[in-house]
């Protein structure tokens, strides 16, 4: 699944450790869904969705092979 | 003491949350280390005595299901992610202590190897969950 986190972090200037406290991870996790390594389940992308102001759809995007 | 106008900063509740999970985990390795250290005192002091023995069972599987308890309650206090990591290494360590029985018992049937104690599989399947702990967390990590 692609995902635009690195680039709505970014504008917000934040670190992964501090999204990651603002959603209640950790920065490992943080950095896991931005590599793509793993797929957050439905109530973080939410979390992560509301933090940015967000809908899941605008940061997460399903690709064919998911 | 009130607690009117403290505030509680994020990095405060995770530092409390961090105390707490190593107070269960200290507190429950304590527990288990204990009662089988009882467990096997009793065993070894009253070797003729039923009653003891079928005591010290009781007390020794006490204190691993609290053990076993406060693992899992700790596991479920992480994030998402991190309980993934688990599931995973859980996954790897049942796989290979799986395999390690079946090959056991099949060389043993075969004449290849003598008796194997079941504390050898206990520290096996240990061994395999810490090790794919540490994997599974150096995939996701790296």
């Amino acid at each position: 699944m692609k995902n635009r986190l690195r680039v709505l972090r970014a504008e917000q200037n934040w670190s992964q450790a501090e999204l990651g406290m603002r959603v209640g991870v950790t920065r490992q996790a943080i950095n896991a869904i931005e590599t793509r390594r793993y797929d957050p389940g439905l109530p973080l992308a939410m979390k992560i969705a509301r933090v940015f102001e967000k809908k899941v759809d605008d940061i997460f995007e399903l690709e064919d092979k998911d | 003491m009130s607690s009117i106008g403290v505030i509680r900063m994020p990095q405060d509740d995770k530092r409390d949350s961090g105390l707490r999970i190593l107070a269960l985990m200290f507190g429950a390795l304590a527990v288990w280390a204990i009662s089988y250290a009882i467990a096997s005192g009793m065993l070894h002091h009253y070797p003729a005595s039923a009653r003891y023995r079928a005591a010290a069972v009781v007390i020794g599987v006490i204190g691993f299901v609290v053990w076993q308890l406060a693992t899992a309650k700790l596991i479920g206090l992480h994030d998402e992610f991190t309980r993934r990591i688990h599931l995973i290494a859980f996954a790897i360590a049942f796989a290979v202590t799986g395999l390690f029985i079946f090959t056991t018992d099949l060389l043993q049937r075969a004449g290849f190897v003598d008796y194997i104690r079941l504390r050898t599989i206990w520290v096996v399947m240990l061994c395999a969950w810490w090790l794919a702990l540490i994997g599974a967390q150096w995939y996701y990590r790296r």
